[in-house]
């Protein structure tokens, strides 16, 4: 299957840069800090499309 | 899934447009501890510049029609950060449907093969001249339409005797792994397969790429079917060439079959 029209590989933060800080309340409505919650853990960061389709 | 990444240490986090509630719905049902981050509005998906510009295109190509809700998605990608938040990965997927499942993304990251056999999920065996056995299987006993799969393949290899790899000269056979299914659209991605080693036979000026003892190959299989497919078979054909020090047996394969059914449609 062939790549889209636009290479995703480029959009979005770079390899090598700091992920930025995102604070979103979860599936809980607790406001998560992701940094904070992350700790000093090696992170997965998943954007996905959508739980619901 | 991902509960086996954070079960290796790693901070596990999704982030969809979806509405918390939705969410908590989509964790309740799944058992999902980690944070599904509730980007409702797509803000930080804009702001970050991960935001699916593309979603006719995509759909396009699946014969789908794209509903006013969904714009403002996010293009699937997964990043992987080091301990001090850092991107150190970025997974995007060229098939926009297809989501890393089972233990292929573990591997992934942590560069070792993962749990070898997934509780539940069946394995092949094959056995060839009593020289070669291979036996397959595939990382998570269901799939999921759309979902990218790891299947494995594992070779023992009798001692004194090796097979080629992927790349020979003409002539000789050349380690492949093909895959056909029932029904149709199960399409294998970008393998991740060790390095031959070199092989030099003496009185040859020939050096070959060889496998030898027992060796894994693992190939991403995207199940590109719809859902409602039910149970898919994998006819897999392993084709390879045996050799020791001293003979070559002609090329030759072993079929191994795989079936997986559908986990149950939500």
């Amino acid at each position: 299957m062939s790549t889209t029209e636009t290479d995703y590989g480029e959009r979005g933060p770079k390899i090598g840069e700091m992920f930025p800080n995102v604070r979103l309340p979860d599936q809980r409505g607790e406001l998560v800090d992701l940094h904070q919650h992350r700790g000093d853990r090696h992170a997965v960061v998943a954007f996905n499309r959508s739980a619901v389709w | 899934m991902h509960h086996e990444l954070a079960l290796a240490g790693y901070a596990v986090f999704a982030i969809t447009y979806d509405r918390q509630a939705d969410l908590k719905a989509f964790a309740d049902k799944h058992g999902l501890e980690y944070p599904l981050l509730s980007d409702e509005g797509s803000h930080v998906i804009r702001e970050l510049g991960v935001l699916d510009h593309d979603l006719e295109a995509h759909h396009a190509r699946f014969d789908v029609t794209t509903r006013p809700e969904q714009h403002g998605v996010a293009y699937p990608m997964t990043f992987v950060l080091d301990d001090t938040g850092r991107i150190e990965r970025k997974i995007v997927e060229d098939n926009y449907r297809s989501r890393y499942g089972g233990r292929w993304l573990l591997e992934q990251l942590t560069g070792a093969p993962a749990v070898r056999d997934a509780p539940g999920a069946e394995t092949s065996t094959e056995v060839s001249q009593g020289i070669v056995s291979a036996r397959a299987w595939l990382d998570s006993p269901t799939y999921f339409a759309y979902q990218r799969l790891g299947l494995h393949v594992e070779l023992t290899i009798q001692p004194g005797w090796h097979v080629y790899g992927p790349v020979v000269p003409p002539g000789y056979g050349g380690l492949r792994i093909e895959v056909q299914s029932i029904p149709p659209g199960v399409r294998p991605g970008r393998p991740g397969w060790p390095d031959a080693k070199p092989f030099r036979v003496e009185g040859l000026d020939e050096e070959f790429l060889v496998y030898e003892g027992t060796v894994e190959f693992a190939d991403p299989l995207d199940f590109v079917v719809n859902r409602g497919s039910g149970s898919v078979r994998l006819e897999i054909s392993l084709g390879f060439q045996a050799c020791s020090n001293t003979e070559c047996l002609p090329p030759t394969s072993l079929s191994l079959s795989l079936t997986i059914p559908e986990a149950p449609v939500p």
